[in-house]
């Protein structure tokens, strides 16, 4: 090939890139035209659906088929979004029966989605949550369609879905969803689980017993998801999480969320085995016991003192932090730890007397 | 000689300079389209929620190395303190300033002194002293230690880092708002991150306030306006492209975030290296490919930072003489990689194109303009074909130049005005013809004087910031 056509080539194409850019400003213009013309459409027909419904009639079914042709399109389903925003902000008790009524549409477009680009999914269960539009229902074809989208290779498709899937406040399928994410083989942050996990707005009781008694059946990382999930959301689970502490076979990763849950929520019952923890690594790890010397904070004491002071001198770092933490945070002062500050461990004496001054700097900002 | 084989290598010249400028043509190309589509792909995906609606936290420690920053070390930080984001520490770590830049901070942030013992996990120079804050938004830590180089105090921020992953920045700059939260997506999106750079642009004349762009125009002065015509074409161009196939050689130092313990395994950032950025990443990539870690080093477009660029020549040369150093150095410590198909495409492509088309570009470009000039001078050149060669070729880099800076205003949402494109229409062809071939003779002058700028932190003249 002659160089030069090869470099007129290449002109051309970046010539055409920068008039894709000009072209791109008028369309985003004429787009962002559209939308507020749509959505003012879309606003002035569901207004006139919400003066009905407060005159106790019901919608029609002419609304209905003009709601299923304009949302199937993604341009409409955002203009949908615009303008319902703005009314539910005003009238959200009459947009929830908005909503209740016009269920039939939202179930045919979720057979319609399915089959659109994994980009314009996601934005289908992303209405489903942000109005609440699954609390009312229970539609088994719509939840199937869902349960299988967490399956998509999408991180946004399988979040919005998961988000949608809590609204329904249904402790089952939450259990079923995470199963689903977990035999997944796309990758699903940990954080997005536990994190996500405080969206469900439902019983959180009725979910921790619901999400127990299937346990075994989740991954290692799922259940210490889970289990992180119940400490963060305050769910108390004392007996489980216990029966996981006294097991010693149990998975170190699961252990060392129950100890941290013991931290949160204090127990007697967990006092003998964190203390052992803390106090003897056998053939253990050392994070064991770096993570319950951390937990010791919850549990002042005599025999608490002693192990404290013996790790202030442990030949691992995180060890030494966490027993200066705890020891300030059970309010231990320089008089307590004079036997620390006179001692020969520099180490120790250096952590501890950081944590005592950061303490006390605390403190005078507060004053 | 004979006057054959004197044309016969002229010939055999001309022919590589043009298939290496027909290669590096092709690079360009592919990088620029990939890149303005990948940014079209991102703003659709903004658009139809693909997107965390949520705010998910990862807890990230900033590191803030500062060498004679009394100017605006205490901006810097009061624009670290605006950031939309709940879990993050600063540490500064002022490596043995000779102005005032720790007195500045103490006394802006109410710091009181401590007695703070640190985890050395990598070594670096000694403290002198530390001190903390505990009335602001974040914790906020100044280590004072003894002067060892910008790597080394990158070492000393590691270690007294709390948090899982750490970002460093420089002191002159300033992070746009929103860039943690964007910043830690990649991690949230994909398994196995060890590292995420961020966009780094000239914030010269462009207002901000609390990390938000108020007023945004181009540079009044021409060289930092054609810098940052340069900067939209490396950002959009080749990072971008590297992106598609983990090969990321450089995360700028200006704005990167790393895994704590990754980096700590690799051994941090090297005190001997001038480009520490460029060399961790290289390190990190071998690290892993060695010791067979699954990794993936990723490249935020839309976390955005805001530096100063040299307005000055003279800034400018010291600036790209070092650059030119650290890359060298960066290239030679790691010649392993060269086309060693252990490392993959890192090792073939990444590797091959920063020696070709970087580190050997300045010598490349200039012998080939003294070949032109000899071959002229013994009539052995077509001086007209070569003059449309060369005017055709700069064309195409103005206009891929161009495309990279027009792709990336509306990408990112900020409105330029006619003026301003008028104005970065007139400089592309004038960067691309006069200002690289400026800088191919400063960056081919960067080993003069190498040894004494080992622990140099290359100053170049700092101005307040409009924040």
């Amino acid at each position: 090939m002659k160089i030069e056509i090869m470099i007129y080539t290449y002109i051309a194409i970046c010539v055409s890139m920068i008039l894709y850019n000009v072209i791109y400003v008028f369309i985003l213009k004429h787009r962002e035209r559209a939308l507020i013309s749509n959505s003012q459409k879309l606003e002035a027909a569901i207004s006139e659906q919400i003066k009905i419904l407060k005159n106790g009639e019901e919608i029609s079914e002419n609304h209905k088929k003009f709601l299923c042709r304009e949302l199937d399109k993604t341009s409409g389903i955002t203009a949908f979004d615009k303008a319902l925003e703005g009314i539910f902000e005003k009238e959200p008790e009459l947009c929830e029966k908005y909503l209740i009524d016009t269920f039939s549409v939202f179930e045919y477009l979720t057979h319609r989605y399915i089959s659109k680009d994994t980009l314009k999914i996601a934005y289908f269960p992303y209405i489903l949550h942000k109005y609440n539009i699954l609390k009312h229902h229970e539609s088994e074809r719509l939840i199937d369609v869902l349960l299988e989208l967490l399956r998509s290779v999408n991180v946004y498709c399988r979040e919005n879905t998961l988000k949608a899937l809590y609204s329904m406040q249904k402790p089952d399928i939450v259990k079923k969803s995470l199963r689903i994410i977990d035999i997944n083989l796309s990758f699903h942050h940990p954080k997005l689980i536990t994190d996500g996990l405080m969206f469900y707005k439902g019983d959180k009781v009725e979910l921790k017993n619901v999400l127990f008694a299937g346990f075994g059946e989740y991954s290692v990382q799922m259940q210490v998801n889970i289990l992180n999930y119940f400490r963060f959301a305050g769910i108390k689970c004392d007996d489980e999480m216990l029966e996981i502490l006294k097991n010693e076979k149990e998975n170190s990763e699961i252990r060392f969320s129950a100890i941290r849950y013991f931290e949160k929520f204090p127990s007697e019952d967990a006092r003998s085995i964190i203390l052992n923890l803390a106090e003897n690594l056998e053939n253990r790890t050392w994070e064991y016991q770096a993570i319950a010397t951390s937990a010791l904070k919850s549990y002042p004491g005599d025999t608490t003192f002693r192990i404290l002071v013996k790790n202030l001198s442990s030949s691992n770092w995180h060890v030494r932090q966490n027993s200066a933490i705890s020891c300030e945070k059970l309010g231990y002062n320089y008089h307590d730890l004079i036997n620390v500050f006179d001692g020969n461990d520099r180490y120790a004496r250096e952590i501890m007397r950081y944590r005592l001054d950061r303490r006390n700097a605390e403190e005078a900002v507060k004053v | 000689m004979d006057m054959d084989l004197v044309k016969q290598i002229f010939d055999i010249i001309g022919v590589s300079f043009i298939i290496y400028l027909i290669g590096y043509s092709t690079f360009l190309f592919l990088s620029v389209v990939i890149g303005a589509t990948t940014l079209y792909k991102k703003k659709m995906q903004d658009r139809l929620m693909n997107k965390f609606s949520e705010n998910y936290f990862v807890p990230i420690t900033i590191v803030t190395p500062a060498y004679n920053e009394e100017v605006t070390v205490v901006q810097t930080v009061k624009s670290l303190l605006t950031l939309d984001y709940k879990l993050y520490e600063i540490v500064v770590v002022d490596d043995g300033s000779k102005d005032s830049t720790s007195q500045q901070l103490i006394d802006a942030y109410n710091m009181h002194p401590v007695r703070r013992p640190l985890h050395r996990q990598i070594p670096c120079q000694p403290e002198e002293f530390i001190y903390e804050s505990h009335d602001q938004k974040v914790p906020l830590t100044l280590i004072r230690k003894k002067n060892g180089g910008k790597a080394d105090a990158l070492n000393m921020g590691i270690n007294a880092a709390q948090y899982p992953y750490f970002i460093c920045m420089d002191a002159d700059s300033v992070l746009q708002y929103d860039s943690l939260r964007k910043l830690v997506v990649p991690v949230l999106e994909e398994e196995n991150v060890v590292a995420v750079g961020g966009t780094v642009r000239p914030s010269n004349d462009v207002e901000l306030f609390e990390g938000k762009v108020v007023k945004y125009k181009l540079p009044e002065n021409i060289l930092a306006c054609m810098q940052l015509l340069e900067y939209d074409r490396s950002f959009l161009a080749s990072r971008i492209l590297f992106d598609r196939f983990n090969g990321s050689l450089i995360i700028s130092g200006a704005f990167g975030m790393f895994k704590k313990e990754t980096v700590i395994a690799a051994g941090g950032y090297d005190h001997g290296t001038m480009g520490e950025d460029m060399e961790l990443v290289v390190k990190l990539h071998s690290y892993c490919l060695t010791n067979k870690i699954p990794y993936s080093i990723k490249y935020a477009t839309d976390a955005v930072c805001w530096t100063q660029v040299p307005e000055k020549l003279g800034d400018l040369k010291k600036q790209r003489k070092r650059w030119h150093l650290g890359l060298f150095q960066t290239m030679w410590k790691h010649k392993k990689m060269m086309a060693n198909p252990k490392y993959g495409a890192v090792g073939f492509i990444s590797y091959m194109y920063f020696l070709l088309y970087e580190l050997l570009s300045p010598f490349i470009e200039v012998f080939g303009v003294f070949t032109m000039i000899v071959a002229f001078c013994v009539d052995l050149l077509n001086l007209p074909f070569m003059l449309l060669f060369m005017l055709i070729y700069a064309s195409y880099n103005s206009i891929l130049t161009l495309t990279a800076f027009f792709s990336r205003i509306q990408t990112i949402d900020l409105t330029v005005k006619p003026k301003d494109c008028l104005k970065a229409i007139m400089l592309c062809f004038f960067e691309v013809t006069t200002l690289r071939f400026i800088m191919a003779f400063v960056r081919l002058t960067a080993f003069k004087g190498y040894k004494k700028k080992k622990l140099d932190w290359g100053r170049i003249e700092r101005k307040k910031m409009n924040i």
